[in-house]
């Protein structure tokens, strides 16, 4: 049983997409210093390997009408198999909600915040997003709308304004590297960010759209995520080089040299606002999905009396990730992906034979109210 | 530290688990409960200074060096 009721627009799982994708820009790190001038292609392949994957997930969430990932897995597997699944997806899920909130605290404490110790940063950021929480699915998804053009409008001002700083030559040459460096760079972005699109099935059941137009509007959220990701990073390269690689956050380095005027300088705050209130969402997002995921897995009536629980687990889980930040950006550029598709691939694709072997379904009957 | 770390648990039990106590939730009493072990286990440790556990690198260091599977580190 689905106890999140609420139903949310298709606009706003739209933008929850794009948010989501676009608030990834902290994980170009782990694939620009593979290709450095040729990491925008990156982006374009990534997301071409990924749209089979969102159709494969549109393909259960159509199958399985009303049923989120924990349900599905549940009706596919029967109930001891399909708990083991959902228990693996709730570690899943908390391990990225970890993993984003560790990426958010290691930003603001290295270019920020440099004196506070990072356990405030993250339990006080923790906290705001356990308000989020509880308010449920439409209190966290309709900041998406809000985030995303906020996003994408500075996005768009700040290339504007970096447009005399701009070197097109810097994006050459063209495919200079080792081949396998492009496959390697592929399966990070295709895996780490975009792959992780997989915590929306966690949410298809709720969204007020007929079921075989989902795909559509899954897909229209990645494209529009990753043209995001793609002008920032074309943008960067463009503006700093082949040094782009020497820094995590590239766009925070190039709004920092936007110098118009006195009025239009310091404009680096803009880039550190935005990657908050990206990062806030996605690990609201994650939080809410990962308490969700808790509540389901043990037939709770309710995920909120469990929210504040799973945030401390989540704040003593960041800590226990990796042993050094190099650890991590060393796993995530070669094991990472590897395991992520076992989440990601794997198992879905266990899903659909299955599904198809047990002709498994759940079907809805037409309801008046769908809109696009 | 460990006295706000205390004041967080208080609240959190005060606030989620207290009312479960009352509403006789015998399920999401356990389920909670469980949860702020886990947490409070691990914030003594992380507070002691003492090696937290890491699944998530022992599965990914499991996977390198037992599974062989990996992209090459200087690829």
């Amino acid at each position: 049983m689905n106890i999140e009721t609420a139903k949310i627009s298709p606009k706003y799982f739209v933008f929850s997409v794009i948010c989501f994708i676009h608030s990834s820009s902290l994980l170009v790190s782990f694939f620009n210093t593979l290709v450095e001038q040729d990491s925008w292609m990156i982006v374009v392949f990534g997301t071409l390997c990924t749209i089979p994957l969102l159709l494969l997930y549109s393909w259960l969430a159509n199958r399985f009408q009303g049923k989120n990932l924990m349900e599905m897995t549940t009706e596919i597997f029967g109930t001891a198999i399909g708990k083991m699944f959902s228990a693996l997806y709730l570690w899943f899920f908390i391990t990225l909600t970890a993993l984003n909130l560790l990426d958010l605290t290691t930003f603001v404490q290295k270019s920020m915040m440099t004196t506070t110790p990072s356990i405030v940063i993250a339990l006080v950021f923790l906290f705001v997003c356990s308000l989020s929480v509880r308010g449920g699915l439409f209190s966290i998804t309709k900041y998406g709308p809000f985030v995303a053009i906020l996003a994408s409008s500075i996005l768009i001002i700040a290339t504007i304004l970096s447009i005399n700083l701009v070197e097109p030559d810097n994006l050459l040459p063209l495919f200079d590297f080792p081949h396998m460096k492009y496959m390697q760079a592929t399966h990070i972005a295709a895996s780490i960010p975009f792959g992780e699109l997989i915590a929306f099935l966690m949410i298809s059941g709720n969204v007020k759209i007929e079921p075989k137009k989902f795909k559509k509007i899954f897909i229209w959220g990645l494209l529009l995520g990753c043209l995001n990701l793609l002008i920032l990073i074309l943008r960067d390269t463009m503006v700093l080089g082949n040094t782009a690689k020497l820094f995590s956050i590239a766009s925070f380095e190039v709004l920092r040299l936007i110098n118009i005027s006195d009025a239009l300088s310091r404009m680096e705050v803009l880039s550190a606002v935005v990657l908050i209130m990206q990062l806030f969402f996605k690990v609201s997002f994650l939080y809410y999905i990962s308490a969700l995921g808790a509540a389901q897995l043990f037939n709770l009536s309710s995920f909120k009396p469990l929210i504040y629980g799973i945030g401390l687990v989540v704040i003593v889980y960041t800590y226990g990730l990796y042993d050094s930040s190099l650890k991590h950006v060393k796993m995530a550029m070669s094991v990472t992906p590897f395991f992520w598709m076992l989440f990601e691939f794997v198992i879905p694709i266990i899903m659909l034979v299955t599904a198809l072997a047990r002709k498994k379904q759940v079907k809805l009957p037409l309801q008046e109210d769908y809109n696009i | 530290m460990m006295i706000i770390m205390l004041i967080i648990y208080v609240a959190v039990i005060l606030i989620d688990l207290v009312p479960l106590i009352k509403e006789k939730k015998k399920k999401e009493t356990i389920i909670l409960s469980i949860t702020l072990a886990a947490g409070l286990i691990g914030s003594i440790l992380f507070i002691m200074r003492a090696d937290i556990p890491k699944p998530l690198q022992w599965i990914e260091e499991f996977i390198k060096n037992v599974l062989k599977i990996g992209y090459s580190d200087n690829p």
